[in-house]
């Protein structure tokens, strides 16, 4: 029966129908209007935050704008000297940490894994057990720092310093580092591999010819991602030293002393602070928000240094 | 090998795998190759005078497994010098695992083993004293979808004299990239391009700089794994040129799919087909038949070979 009928729809004129029959695909546009709605919503809430906060941080910003950068911390909101000078170079050297701790032993351990590691349940264990890491809550590496770097190898750090904080956040963001730089190896081309192999390299020269120029784009952009949100986290720096008061003097930049200093500050410590603030001295509020600016314009310009990096090597990978 | 005392054997081993490192393979002592004892062996010697002793693989007893899975069970054959072996077959019978034995490639794979005897020049290649780099240096490989290097032309060609120490020069590195590209027939369309991306080549393009690339290194043997799978007729005629043109100095190994190519271009044809294993419901890859190509193609002695050319099956 059913073939009958299709026969019959061959004529010229049904099949001519059945084509101009535009039906309206509804099931299809519901889909396409919920995800619409669901990009909407977070690029909503994001617009609301930033907005938010740039309104609050507003006189802030404007009112002295090199002044908040190079001022330090005050009992004060009102004080004319107060800013985030400190946290702004806590942060920058916790950075440095990262960049200098985590991103060689990640990239290394993930060259490891996807070329070397045999693929049996040993390796198995040790990938399942780094993307465990990747979710373990940071207050948990918190403590592992204030009890390994803070307290056990306190000779080496300087106690609660800049440098056990780094090595911190160092560990906490190496798993995350591993899984990217991981996946951007994975995703090199097999003939490239091959055609290496093929003309008598041996596999150190096509892992630095082939694999890592390929995944470099991949690894750049997973690694310094990483690195943002580590340096925004608050929690493991509240445990691992990080304080208001009884700071150092305000040392410059590139004062290599600072890292073993005992005590230091970074930026999202100092929002944590002055929020807390703000409740005998409602200035701090603003404070805080300016604070944020400070370091949204931190990662925003960590970011694009990323996608410069990337768009570089993509080019040189031709 | 049976035959040979443990002591005799190791001191072969040493004295073969110190010619393939010095490259002085021409030197190496001739070859028995009847020993193998194999009929169709004699055959195909009988009727090829020009390839007595001559040979650069010999295979016995070859078999090649993917974890428990047999893929090819005891392929036994032998590729002569300065000719061009064919491996035809239907899908799945084995002939790009047996090509892949040849240069080691198959060592990438981490579950993939390889047993029997498989001897390039006299020298076992599977032995753990051979280096498998090695190898591959003196048995280059072309792939079937060409895979240059995200480089430039130049960069591609000076890859493999570059990691491997042939050329430091930049004077030789010039020399070997022009003859190479000038032996696969490339020379003329690109050398105004040679810095620019090889990626923006053609296909057919791609893969004749491939061969260059594979050729830079001066190998012994070409291993091409259906190079023209991927590429338009047109295209695929200037391999086919190309291959005849360099026939002269490599031996070249053929995997293909187009049994009108194994007969235009090869002298000796090796037909694989699938075989069902009862025992275990697994299909393994057999070596049917072995012989000149006019001889596979028109007097073939296996039933199943004759099946397969006249196109009745597969």
């Amino acid at each position: 029966m059913a073939k009958a009928r299709l026969i019959g729809d061959r004529t010229n004129k049904m099949m001519v129908q059945a084509m101009e029959r535009r039906a309206t695909d509804v099931r299809g546009r519901v889909f396409h209007v919920t995800l619409l709605v669901t990009l909407l919503i977070s690029l909503f809430i994001l617009a609301v935050l930033i907005v938010d906060v740039v309104i609050d941080s507003w006189g802030f910003l404007t009112g002295r704008p090199g002044g908040f950068l190079s001022g330090t911390m005050r009992s004060l909101s009102d004080d004319p000297k107060l800013g985030v000078h400190q946290a702004l170079v806590g942060t920058f050297w916790i950075a440095v940490f990262v960049a200098v701790l985590a991103f060689p032993i990640g990239i290394g351990a993930a060259i490891w894994l996807e070329e070397y590691a045999l693929k049996n349940w040993f390796t198995r264990f040790i990938e399942l057990n780094i993307r465990n890491l990747a979710g373990v809550p940071s207050i948990v590496y918190g403590l592992l720092g204030l009890f390994l770097f803070v307290k056990s190898l306190e000779g080496l750090t300087g106690g609660k310093s800049i440098a056990s904080a780094g090595i911190t956040l160092a560990i906490l963001v190496l798993p995350i580092v591993i899984i990217t730089a991981q996946e951007a190896i994975r995703a090199v081309p097999q003939g490239l591999k091959e055609g290496a192999y093929g003309v008598g390299a041996t596999k150190w020269t096509m892992i630095r010819s082939q694999v890592l120029p390929y995944a470099a784009p991949g690894i750049f952009t997973g690694t310094l991602l990483s690195m943002s949100r580590g340096i925004g986290e608050a929690a493991p720096l509240l445990l691992v030293g990080a304080v208001s008061g009884r700071l150092g003097s305000d040392s410059g930049f590139f004062d290599l002393s600072s890292v073993t200093a005992e005590h230091f500050m970074a930026m999202p410590v100092i929002i944590v602070e002055w929020v807390q603030n703000s409740g005998r001295d409602p200035g701090f509020a603003e404070a805080a928000a300016a604070a944020i600016v400070v370091l949204l314009v931190f990662v925003i310009l960590m970011n694009a240094a990323a996608i410069i990096l990337r768009n570089h090597f993509e080019k040189k990978r031709g | 090998m049976d035959t040979v005392s443990e002591s005799v054997w190791t001191d072969r081993v040493e004295a073969a795998t110190e010619t393939i490192r010095t490259g002085q393979m021409e030197q190496a002592e001739p070859q028995a190759a009847p020993r193998l004892g194999q009929d169709l062996d004699r055959a195909v010697q009988s009727d090829a005078p020009d390839a007595t002793g001559d040979a650069v693989f010999e295979v016995e007893d070859l078999n090649v497994y993917y974890g428990d899975f047999r893929a090819v069970q005891d392929a036994t054959f032998t590729v002569y010098k300065r000719e061009i072996t064919a491996m035809i077959g239907p899908s799945g019978c084995g002939k790009t695992s047996v090509l892949r034995c040849f240069n080691r490639m198959n060592d990438l794979i981490p579950t993939a083993r390889v047993e029997g005897r498989l001897d390039f020049h006299n020298v076992p290649i599977y032995d753990p004293r051979v280096d498998p780099v090695e190898v591959r240096r003196r048995i280059g490989m072309v792939f079937q979808k060409p895979n240059p290097f995200p480089k430039s032309v130049y960069d591609n060609i000076a890859f493999g004299p570059r990691v491997t120490g042939m050329a430091k020069k930049k004077s030789d590195l010039d020399d070997i990239v022009e003859r190479s590209l000038g032996r696969s027939a490339l020379w003329d369309e690109v050398k105004d391009r040679l810095k620019d991306s090889a990626l923006g080549l053609s296909g057919g393009q791609q893969q004749r700089l491939c061969i260059a690339r594979a050729i830079a290194v001066d190998p012994d043997v070409l291993l091409m794994d259906e190079p023209c799978s991927a590429l338009d007729p047109i295209a695929t005629t200037r391999i086919e040129d190309l291959m005849q043109e360099i026939k002269d100095d490599y031996t070249i190994v053929i995997v293909t799919h187009n049994m009108q190519q194994a007969a235009r271009i090869s002298n000796r044809t090796a037909f694989f087909t699938a075989q069902l294993d009862s025992t275990n419901d697994q299909r393994c890859g057999l070596l049917v038949e072995y012989d000149r190509t006019e001889t596979i193609f028109s007097n073939p002695s296996d039933e199943r070979t004759e099946n397969y050319v006249t196109g009745r099956f597969g």
